[in-house]
């Protein structure tokens, strides 16, 4: 009876334990089919971040090439290669930039490839030192002004690298004998030199620079609120920037400048102001006043739209440089952009 | 006497542990059929789901406006363009779901999921797909008409695609059929540029 009564117990202790591996089981490969889902989605959801985390860093930094090692940056556990290659160390117009990334979670991996094309705006040929691209211009001269459309350059000194360009280029003829004969007092037609006789004004087509303002805007590194601003720096000579000034600024003390200056108003120059580069002025009252102090801007200057004035008074230059605009076009980063080609996972 | 109920008392006794035990048994039989079913309509799911996103986010991957099938394209069936195999050479998928099976399976509302590449013959994928649903988005998530599908300039609207799915089990037991639910929008960067 003792044995019988044993054998039943275990009999029934191993059927229980049967019922209960059976009814364990399923959810136990449920469980491990949803984990892998899982884990396989996490690492999609890693590589998908650190793609656009490096991005946004090649956005920030367009020279950015290498090859990155992230453990546990986005998801404990996880660690993420980023491979950023290119043909050229210095990302230029048209340079492709290819963008790898491979991410592991849990066992699980995922893969992103991108391609970007690198493309830079760049700046219409000037026409003149100062360039007018819409009728009726308007010029004052006083003190002791100088537009000149010889080549300089980068340090404002005279340089055969490129041909001589007018003084002032104007829309049509009847604005270049305007300006040449009521607007340009006898005494300062020979402060208008470069090509040609003096006064060096030209008839030359001019593209507005408003039609590339929104560009500018986008890649501008610093946006100026109207206002006065004084003894600042923009840019450096390695690193020449975009500045944008979103109404009427007024500059005074000593400000230096490189790259491109923006102006959508006013731009008054009341100090010492030096800017190597291309200064635009654009607007619907756009005109351009120098005071006092000196002004020298190393590069060019073109006025966008109808009516637009520049008043000249101290010591205001404006010396033609192709040397200063191609070292700009070349130097500034943030005129380089990026459009997507193509996103592989 | 008391030896005789003894006897019946252990016989009454033994009886409700004979019931308890074959309820218990049918309870387990019944939720083990109920786990592997549900188990199945899962497994499906989850290899339909490794196989529509190693696809979908490719849509467009190295191909020009249209990346999609103009005319092609409806609630339950979609073509289009990629080098998904990142070969070097465009391909096209295809992917649609066909009638009631009607026969081998006791579920009258599975339906086979085709997924076709290039001019191959179509694979079945998946088991038990009863739902294979596509909705269209444009840019700021607007539900794009199917009827808008038929031209290249509807079709480069679009912008997200959401795919909602069902797998169901073959069979069922006692009443219902055991169901999984997916859905999901990709919006596949490619379609973008």
């Amino acid at each position: 009876m003792g044995k019988t009564a044993l054998i039943l117990v275990l009999g029934l202790s191993v059927s229980l334990g049967m019922l209960k591996y059976s009814l364990y089981r399923r959810p136990l490969e449920a469980v491990e089919t949803v984990g892998s889902y899982y884990s396989k989605t996490t690492s999609k959801n890693i590589a998908r971040s650190a793609m656009n985390n490096y991005l946004k860093k090649i956005y920030q930094n367009k020279n950015l090439r290498g090859t990155f090692i992230e453990n546990n940056a986005y998801i404990e556990g996880s660690v993420d290669t980023v491979i950023i290659s290119s043909s050229s160390a210095t990302t230029t117009n048209g340079d492709t930039i290819s963008m790898s990334v491979d991410a592991h979670y849990e066992g699980q991996s995922s893969s992103i490839e991108v391609a970007l094309l690198g493309s830079a705006f760049e700046m219409p040929p000037l026409t003149a030192a100062m360039a007018y691209s819409g009728p009726n211009p308007q010029i004052s001269l006083k003190g002791t002004p100088l537009i000149d459309g010889r080549n300089h350059d980068r340090n404002g000194n005279l340089s055969a690298t490129c041909d001589d360009l007018p003084g002032i280029s104007v829309a049509n003829p009847s604005d270049s004998t305007d300006m040449v004969d009521n607007q340009i007092q006898n005494k300062y037609k020979n402060k208008i030199i470069g090509l040609g006789s003096n006064p060096s004004v030209h008839v030359r087509e001019t593209t507005d620079p408003s039609t590339y303002k929104d560009l500018l805007i986008a890649s501008a590194d610093y946006s100026l609120p109207s206002g006065v601003y004084s003894s600042i720096q923009y840019g450096t000579d390695t690193e020449p920037v975009v500045v944008y000034g979103d109404g009427d600024i007024k500059f005074t003390g000593n400000v230096t400048g490189h790259g491109i200056l923006f102006i959508d108003g006013t731009l008054t120059l009341a100090g010492n102001f030096y800017w190597y580069g291309v200064v635009y002025v654009v607007g619907a009252q756009a005109e351009i006043f120098t005071k006092v102090g000196t002004a020298r801007i190393i590069g060019g200057v073109v006025f966008g739209g109808d009516n637009k004035q520049a008043e000249m008074k101290g010591t205001s230059d404006v010396w033609y440089s192709c040397e200063t605009i191609n070292h700009v076009q070349d130097n500034t980063s943030s005129l380089v952009s990026f459009s997507m080609l193509s996103w592989y996972e | 006497m008391n030896h005789l109920v003894g006897v019946v008392v252990s016989i009454i006794l033994f009886g409700f542990f004979i019931l308890i035990v074959m309820v218990l048994n049918e309870n387990v039989i019944e939720a083990t059929y109920k786990s592997t079913f549900d188990k199945g309509s899962q497994e499906s799911i989850v290899e339909l789901v490794d196989i529509l996103n190693f696809d979908f986010p490719k849509i467009g991957y190295q191909k020009l406006p249209p990346k999609l099938k103009p005319g092609l394209l409806d609630s339950n069936s979609i073509v289009w363009y990629s080098d998904y195999d990142n070969n070097g050479t465009l391909d096209s998928l295809t992917y649609s779901l066909g009638e009631i099976e009607g026969y081998g399976t006791p579920n009258p509302d599975i339906k086979h999921l085709y997924r076709k590449i290039n001019n191959q013959n179509p694979l079945q994928i998946g088991l038990g797909v009863v739902r294979f649903k596509l909705t269209y988005y444009d840019s700021i998530m607007t539900q794009i008409n199917y009827s808008q599908l038929y031209n290249a300039s509807g079709v480069n609207r679009i912008r997200s695609i959401k795919v909602q799915l069902r797998v169901e089990s073959q069979y069922k037991y006692t009443d219902d059929y055991s169901a999984t639910y997916w859905e999901k929008t990709y919006t596949p960067r490619n379609l973008t540029f």
